[in-house]
Formats: structure tokens, sequence, C-alpha cells
């Protein structure tokens, strides 16, 4: 398996807090890979460097060949990268579908002016456009409330939408922020499965989770943090027999019992 | 389909109601409807960057301002053709969008719209000192208009057939706009500009974008404003109209077509309907804004939009009934 993203050295300082210590980790194609650690140890700072929320304070970032260290954030989309985000973030002026279609910006071609004049290359666009949209939502179960204003949308059909516009764009490689921060055990079961098929489909995953219900399931390579430093990277059960884990992050509860 | 075939027939009634308002109407309502003919263009401009992509810009005066005098000057002092100082008045929008849109980049709230504010009070106080060039404050007259082979306006009030193509053909654009996937990338931009980010969309590029959209269709409102008038004074560029233009906005619903065009009608015939209250007109003008902001949010289409489908519903349920 080739590498897809890959982490080298990476620092991240606000003034005088180190939020990211010299971390290195590979993403494989293809795998699941979730990055864990307590509260404040970095998680999401470190999807911010990979998105370029933040520039680096040292270190690289590759994806696939690319250098995509301190490129800009719709770069590194374009790139292939899709995310999702800890606190959704929708447009919710908009409805569901549209929501979707907002996420294939860079599918359609046509500028600004040029949309003007072309008029049917344009109506071919945005029927493509609304077509694979819809695709989507039919893919992840939301094809019935494609016409409803997101703001009207339970809260996990909001996250399960932020997969579908993230989707919508063809990434590689799709960055869960927190997935299953506040689902219920019946959406969490659906939101699982629902990342599960996306494995399947040939994407690779790289989550953040607090959740070790759904970390130690799903995921094929587990990598710790701690005060922004790695302590651990392995399987689920290297890790959960990790002491320093334990110690860390964990709790004796658990160790897996031989 | 058939939802697009009604709303073209609607968009022709309109068109087709308000020329026989014109053709039936004395001179004063003649020249009311002129005014409001540059004004959805205006409004129509100024949805592109307040209304869809969520920048306050109060400068939108400076822009128009900008458009006339640049008219003005091109057609008269200059001696161009009328219609290649129109196509000029592109590339002035063009340059003005771009000088505005790259500061409102570090800018946000309140600072951009104190930024767009001294704008246009920069624009109006150049224009009231380089008398030269501009006439100060005597004014500068006599611009000329456009005319096309088959058609010349006699009267002043007659020139609302050009300015009504011209509204036509930028209620076209906008409409083609706002609903291609250029308006919905600006509405994400006004609604969360990070997840837009995330989804690849360059949010400077846009936010540039949106204002030289706005400042072109400033600019084109500015030559008709010029043309129509023919006497352009710096006393009508003052930051009321600015404010009026984003009242306009508002009342009639931010982000869509027919929202601006319905609140450029009733904030431009408005205050011809309070003429009656005399000094107490601005208060009367105000509190029906207030009244409105407050009762209708979102503005009028919207509201007018829900009626539209609970009718639509009502029929289908009623027809499914019978069947």
């Amino acid at each position: 398996m080739s590498v897809l993203l890959k982490l080298v050295n990476v620092t991240k300082q606000f003034g005088g807090l180190i939020a990211v210590d010299n971390l290195s980790m590979c993403v494989e194609s293809g795998s699941i890979h979730s990055l864990i650690g307590p509260n404040g140890s970095g998680k999401t700072t470190t999807t911010n460097l990979i998105e370029g929320v933040y520039p680096v304070t040292s270190g690289r970032i590759y994806f696939g060949d690319v250098d995509i260290t301190g490129k800009a954030t719709h770069e590194i989309a374009g790139y292939g990268i899709g995310r999702t985000f800890q606190n959704i973030k929708l447009y919710n002026t908009m409805t569901a579908i549209e929501n979707v279609m907002v996420g294939g910006h860079e599918l359609a071609q046509l500028g600004l002016v040029a949309s003007l004049f072309r008029v049917r290359e344009l109506n071919r666009e945005e029927k493509m456009l609304r077509q694979k949209a819809e695709e989507l939502l039919n893919y992840v179960g939301l094809y019935e409330t494609r016409d409803q204003y997101v703001k009207n949308l339970p809260y996990g059909k909001r996250k399960i939408l932020e997969v579908a516009r993230a989707l919508m764009m063809n990434p590689k490689l799709l960055l869960l922020d927190e997935p299953a921060a506040g689902l219920n055990p019946s959406e969490r079961t659906v939101f699982v499965n629902l990342l599960h098929r996306i494995h399947n489909d040939g994407r690779t995953l790289f989550l953040i989770e607090h959740n070790m219900d759904v970390v130690m399931n799903i995921s094929e390579m587990i990598t710790v943090i701690n005060f922004g430093a790695k302590i651990a990277e392995g399987s689920a059960t290297d890790v959960q027999n990790n002491p320093e884990v334990i110690k860390a992050y964990l709790g004796q509860r658990y160790k897996v019992k031989k | 389909m058939k939802k697009t075939v009604v709303a073209l027939f609607g968009w022709i009634l309109v068109l087709a109601l308000v020329v026989l308002i014109f053709r039936f109407s004395n001179v004063y309502v003649q020249s009311i409807m002129n005014m409001l003919m540059y004004n959805i263009v205006l409004v129509l401009g100024l949805n592109f960057i307040t209304g869809l992509t969520g920048q306050m810009n109060l400068g939108t005066v400076g822009m128009l301002a900008l458009g006339a005098y640049a008219y003005g000057i091109l057609t008269v002092t200059a001696g161009w053709n009328p219609w290649v100082a129109l196509f000029a008045m592109f590339a002035v929008g063009f340059a003005v969008g771009r000088l505005l849109g790259y500061p409102s980049l570090r800018l946000k709230g309140f600072y951009l719209s104190l930024t767009t504010i001294g704008f246009s009070e920069i624009i109006r106080l150049l224009i009231t000192n380089i008398e030269p060039l501009t006439g100060g404050t005597m004014g500068f007259s006599k611009v000329r208009r456009l005319s096309v082979w088959f058609y010349e306006s006699q009267t002043k009030s007659d020139y609302f057939y050009i300015l009504l193509a011209f509204v036509v053909i930028a209620t076209v654009v906008a409409n083609r706009i706002v609903n291609s996937k250029w308006g919905r990338s600006f509405k994400a931009v006004r609604d969360n500009s990070e997840a837009a980010e995330a989804s690849g969309i360059d949010i400077s590029k846009l936010k540039v974008m949106a204002f030289t959209l706005a400042a072109v269709y400033a600019a084109i409102g500015g030559a008709m404003y010029a043309g129509y008038n023919t006497y352009l004074n710096p006393s009508g560029f003052t930051l009321e109209y600015s404010q009026n233009y984003v009242a306009m906005l508002m009342i009639g619903g931010i982000g869509t077509v027919p929202g601006c065009i319905i609140g450029a009608t009733i904030v431009t015939i408005l205050p011809e309907l309070l003429r009656g209250f005399a000094d107490y007109y601005w208060i009367m003008f105000c509190t029906v804004c207030i009244v409105m902001a407050i009762l209708v949010p979102d503005g009028l289409w919207p509201l007018i939009e829900k009626v539209f489908s609970r009718l639509r519903d009502f029929i289908q349920s009623h027809k499914s009934k019978v069947a």
C-alpha cells in the first residue's frame, strides 16, 4: 500500500504553547486511520494544519507526491481532501441538495462570464451537479430530505449531510473531525455503517474521534497523541494494551483481557 | 420545466404591465418610474455583494457617482459616442470593483462598512473639488443620451424604454448568476466561509468577484442615471442614498432577484406616497422601514413565495380529492 498523507516532523506553536510537537505520521492509501488523544492534545489543530487553516511552524506535509505545506485551504481541498467539522458547518439558508452541490464547485468548469453566454453548457453542468448530488444523497440515505432547508434538519442528518458535501468533490482522503460526537447510539450505528460503505468504495478515511466504540471497531490504524506529541501507533489491540496510552487517555477499563 | 415556464410568464406579465402603466401615466409618475429603473439595476448589483456574499457595502452611491460622471465626461468632454462610453463603463466598474474588493479581504463587518462609506465620501468630495473636470458644485450638464437606430427618445420621460431594456438585461443576467453555481458559492461564503474554503472555493477570489459585479452594475446604473437626468450634481450622491439601496435590498428580500425589484419599487415609491407628511416624512419613512424589518425580516419576496407555494399545495390537494 502506498502512503497517501504524510506528516514529517510537524510542529505548531501558538506563542509559547506547543499545540503539535514534532508529529510524524503516515496515512496509508485505502485505510481507516484514527487520531485519538485527550482533550486539548492537538487533534483538531492537526486537522487544521493538514487542511491549511493554520500555517505550520515547522515540518512538512505531503499528500501523495505533492508537498501541501503552506498551501491555501481551497487549493488543498482541490488536491482531494474533503473534510467535515466538529461543530457542523453547513449553509443554513440553502436546501440540503444545494449544500451538497456547493461541494461540487470545482467540478463545474465554467467561469462567471462564460456561464452567462454559454447557456446550454451551463444547463448541462447544472444538471450534472444536481444528478451527482442526488446520487450522493441517495447513497448516504438523505434523498427524501433533499429539498428541505438545512436549518430544519435534525442534528444527526446534518452530520451525514456534511459527509455528502465532502464526498461531492470526489476526495481521495476524507477527514472527519469527531463524526460521532453528539449522536445517539442508533444514529451512531447508521453513521458507522456509512463510513464502512465509503471505505469499501475505495476512499481513505482519517478520523478524529472520542467515542471508543467507533474508533476501536472501524480503525485499521490508530495514532495516539498527548500534549501534541505521538505516544503510540498501531492496531486497536496494540494501542489498547500500550501502558502509556492507558495512563494518558483510555484508563484501565479498555485494557484487552487476555 | 413547468416552474420555469410559469416564471417566464410572470416576468412577461410584469413587463407588459409596467409598459402599460408607463404609457398611461402623467409625467410625474413617469419620472418616478425612470428613477426606479436605475435603482433596480443598482440594487441588483448590490445584491451580489451584500445580499449573496454578505459583505455590507454602504458605498453604492460612490460607485454610482463614478459611473455617472465617467459616462458624462466621456460623452461630453471627450466627445465619445454614448455606446462606446457605455462599454467603457464595464472597465470603470471592473477597476472600481478591484479597488474596493481587495481591501475588503482584510476587513470584516463594521470596518468594511466604514471603509465603503469612506470610499463614497472620497468620491463625492473629489467630484466637488475637481472643478475643471466635473463642474464642481455648479454641476455637470448636457450629458448625451443613448439612442438606437430605430428609436430615439424625444422627451426626458421617453428615455424610459431604453432604461427598461437595460433593466431587462440586468435582471436576466442577475437571475442567471444567482441561480447558477456562482450564486450558490456566493451564498456559501456568506453562510459559512470556512466550510466554503474546505469545499475548494477560493473565498478571496469570490469576494473580489462579487465586488466587481456590484461595481459594474453600479457603473452601468450610473450611465443610466446620467443619461436620464442629463445633469449631474455632487449633492445627488450623499450617503443617505447608499442607505436607501440597503433598505431596498432588506425590504424586498436579500439574495433574490424578484426581491430586489420589489424592494427597489417600494423604496422608490414610498417617499412619493409620503410627500403629504411634509416635515414628518422622514419619521414616517423610517418607521415603515423598521416595522418591515421587525415583521418581515427576510423581506417580502420569501413571504410572497410562501403564499404561492401554499396556494399551489392547496390546488393540488383539491385536485387529488376530486380525482
